[in-house]
């Protein structure tokens, strides 16, 4: 077990709404899920010590987003920061400094709101300028190199491979059937549904936590790495970092995979999910489709493909492993009283260059 | 808490642009970084890079983009982004990491290359929102002109004063180096430059500035072999203002305009973590971010170094000099060099020097305790960092 005390989560909220939807501007949006958090937390804005937020400039069109939104999640007078390489190292970042006894109760928020911007234009942008720029290697064209490479590898069958997004339930099945093909082998069927959505997350210490007397998520150890920008460095692989990363946070959480009641991931498309578990060693290599099946079974999981904001899905994904622990650890009717652990999985950067990962650990 | 200092310094030296093309300016800087620490790539444990606006690059989060070159590859990574705050914030991100024991090592190495973005004004101009304040038009100048205005009501100052910041500066600049303008400028020319937006004159603002710089940070009880003396990080502290400039303004304000309660707080945060109760009489240097000569104005009383009634005459006695009792930006400042990514990691880089006694022709003797300071968004994010020759356990 870890003995850098990382923060509790006492508090969360999450919320999607999906594109071309009339709902409230950004700033509301956010508002509303911090003063959702901060409720749930059973806290207000004055007991809030330090604000670490994620944002994309790009993606919120703005040059620098987080002056306006800084409002919203109460940063004025308060010890805030902004990070933007991605969602969820924010919380890295608010970890640190709970850890580091600095603060008391922290705020972590991050968001995406994709149908803002010009995505067509944002994948060139996001290109280097001398040589992807002009080949038009995009977002989709990027993960479809990599996806390729996989699929030859392995001599596989995509039509199968595919089938994965339908096992996971979460869309009609029969929307398989006409999906378009975005690059070969990624058909739009296969990328999780963009949605602009606002993730909210309270820490407080371990006396804020025994204080609050409800249940909390301990932070119990994370991880995070970069990898290259350059796909051909890294072998066309999009899963190595957010692999090492679980290792990472695995190694300092003193746990294991195996002992995580649930697990949430980050995953770009089917290709990217497989990669990610033969990573871990948890299927053979080109085996990674085999593993789902029981996984999806059992219930303990869950993914991307309920909404990628673009930049905030991996913050979303530890509010999602947050709530699923909360509910396992009151839906135990078995007497005991240890702690449950889950993992939470996220990739950023370009094409899957760079992971984080968070264990959660729920006791009472 | 652990002792973390700054060891390792890298600047590239600034200018209107360069041959190298993003990533290498990072490479360069990081590369003159860890050589002047004497440290291994392979001892790095992270890596964190201050990079705001992004616009300016050309190249939408370009930070991924430069990873290999910021020596980040395989390693705990990430991007601070408080627009011109950014390089403090990224130091004081850093200072997290090792504080808490999460790492011993930690790079933090940054680059700009503003002229890159054409008109930077054009970009920054886009911080504001689409509904009010774009169309006015806004840009950094324009608002900061505003405060000026303020200021100058409130305390009686004027385009005097302005100018007396701007010589200062322009001299100390000749003596750095790194600085992108090295050539002293009088008195009258200043008041006699091309007006920008009243009461702001050519000579009152910094320059567009390319060039990358990176310092390394150590846990007390890694510091690298041979490495120069450390330069502890004492203080730390940050805070923001409303985003509305409407709401520092009038009778129902919630802060002024004219000033920056913001600085004033974070400077407070940080000076009490360092133990300072007097920063007047305890700071021997300051580098405080202040791109036009009237920032400089109102930073130095709201760094606690002065009250605002006195920045004036205090001005005209020759204090803030050079060779004066508190000597203020001795590297030129951000007048003299603005890659905006990491103007305020060189706030604090500059004061590491000043201790470390490596400042060379900007040297300012029997330097003890230094204060560095960032300012990002619209007069809106600000950061206080102290730093010391002793090491003094933080007071979190």
């Amino acid at each position: 077990m870890s003995q850098i005390e990382l923060g509790h989560v006492v508090g969360v909220a999450h919320t999607t709404w999906r594109f071309n939807q009339d709902a409230d501007t950004l700033e509301e949006e956010i508002f509303h899920c911090v003063q959702r958090a901060l409720a749930n937390a059973g806290l207000s804005m004055d007991d809030v010590t330090g604000i670490v937020t994620g944002s994309s400039d790009q993606l919120d069109g703005r040059s620098i987003s987080m002056m306006l939104t800084s409002g919203s999640v109460g940063g004025p007078g308060r010890e805030i920061v902004n990070v933007s390489s991605s969602g969820e190292h924010a919380l890295v970042l608010a970890a640190m400094r709970m850890a580091s006894g600095r603060q008391r109760v922290h705020l972590v928020v991050s968001w995406g709101c994709p149908s803002e911007a010009d995505l067509d234009a944002l994948d060139v942008l996001k290109c280097e300028p001398f040589f992807l720029r002009d080949l038009g290697v995009g977002r989709i064209a990027a993960q479809a190199m990599a996806a390729s490479t996989y699929v030859d590898r392995f001599g596989l069958d995509v039509d199968m491979l595919t089938s994965f997004v339908d096992s996971l339930g979460v869309r009609d099945p029969s929307e398989s059937l006409n999906a378009e093909w975005l690059s070969w082998p990624i058909r739009s069927i296969d990328l999780p549904p963009l949605v602009n959505g606002v993730t909210a997350l309270v820490l407080g210490t371990n006396d804020v936590a025994r204080d609050l007397g409800q249940r909390s998520v301990r932070i119990a150890g994370m991880g995070w790495q970069s990898g290259s920008y350059r796909l051909e460095d890294r072998e066309y692989n999009t899963a190595a970092s957010g692999a090492d990363a679980v290792r990472r946070a695995m190694i300092a959480s003193g746990s294991t995979l195996e002992q995580c009641v649930a697990t949430e991931w980050h995953f770009l498309n089917p290709f990217h999910a497989f990669e990610t578990i033969e990573a871990l060693d948890l299927a053979p290599p080109g085996g990674g489709a085999t593993w789902f099946p029981a996984q999806i079974a059992k219930g303990n999981f869950g993914t991307s493909y309920a909404g990628d904001t673009l930049f905030s899905t991996g913050l979303d994904r530890v509010a999602a492993l947050v709530d699923r622990l909360i509910g396992f650890a009151d839906a135990r009717r078995d007497g005991s009283v240890g702690p449950v652990s889950g993992l939470a999985h996220a990739v950023n950067g370009f094409t899957g260059q760079g992971g984080t990962a968070f264990v959660m650990e729920v006791s009472k | 808490m652990r002792g973390v200092a700054v060891v390792g310094i890298g600047q590239t030296g600034y200018q209107t642009n360069f041959d190298e093309t993003y990533p290498e300016l990072v490479y360069r800087a990081a590369r003159l970084t860890l050589d002047d620490a004497r440290c291994r790539l392979a001892d790095v444990d992270a890596v964190v890079m201050p990079m705001a606006p992004e616009a300016l690059s050309g190249v939408v989060q370009a930070d991924q983009w430069v990873v290999d070159a910021a020596a980040a590859i395989g390693k705990p990574y990430m991007r601070i982004n408080t627009g011109g705050s950014t390089g403090l914030m990224a130091v004081e991100a850093a200072y997290w990491h090792i504080a808490s024991g999460l790492a011993d090592r930690v790079l933090v190495v940054g680059a700009d290359k503003v002229r890159e973005s054409g008109s930077a004004q054009q970009v920054l101009n886009m911080i504001w929102d689409p509904f009010y304040e774009r169309a006015m038009p806004l840009n950094t100048i324009t608002m900061l002109a505003f405060q000026a205005v303020r200021f100058m009501e409130k305390y009686g100052v004027g385009e005097e004063e302005m100018a007396r910041v701007a010589v200062k500066n322009r001299l100390n600049g000749t003596r750095n180096p790194m600085a992108h303008l090295r050539e002293a400028v009088t008195q009258d020319e200043v008041l006699a430059s091309r007006r920008i937006a009243w009461p702001i004159k050519l000579y009152d603002c910094c320059p567009q500035s390319s060039g990358g710089a990176g310092v390394l940070l150590v846990a007390e009880d890694c510091l690298p072999k041979d490495s120069p003396k450390p330069a502890w990080i004492t203080g730390l502290g940050c805070s923001a203002e409303t985003y509305w400039m409407g709401d520092r303004m009038g009778p129902a304000a919630i802060g002024d305009h004219g000033e920056a309660p913001a600085l004033q707080e974070s400077s407070l945060l940080a000076y009490k973590m360092a133990g300072i109760e007097n920063p007047a009489q305890q700071i021997d240097v300051a580098e405080l971010y202040a791109p036009f000569s009237n920032t400089e104005l109102h930073a130095i009383p709201d760094a606690g170094l002065c009250a605002p009634e006195e920045v004036a005459s205090r001005l005209w006695r020759g204090e803030f000099d050079f060779d004066g009792r508190m000597p203020v930006n001795p590297s030129g400042g951000v007048m003299c060099a603005n890659p905006i990514s990491v103007t305020a990691l060189v706030r604090v880089a500059e004061i590491a020097l000043q201790l470390q006694g490596r400042a060379g022709d900007h040297q300012v003797p029997d330097v003890r305790t230094g204060v560095a300071t960032g300012n990002g968004g619209d007069h809106q994010f600000f950061g206080t960092m102290v730093l010391s020759n002793e090491q003094r356990g933080p007071k979190i």
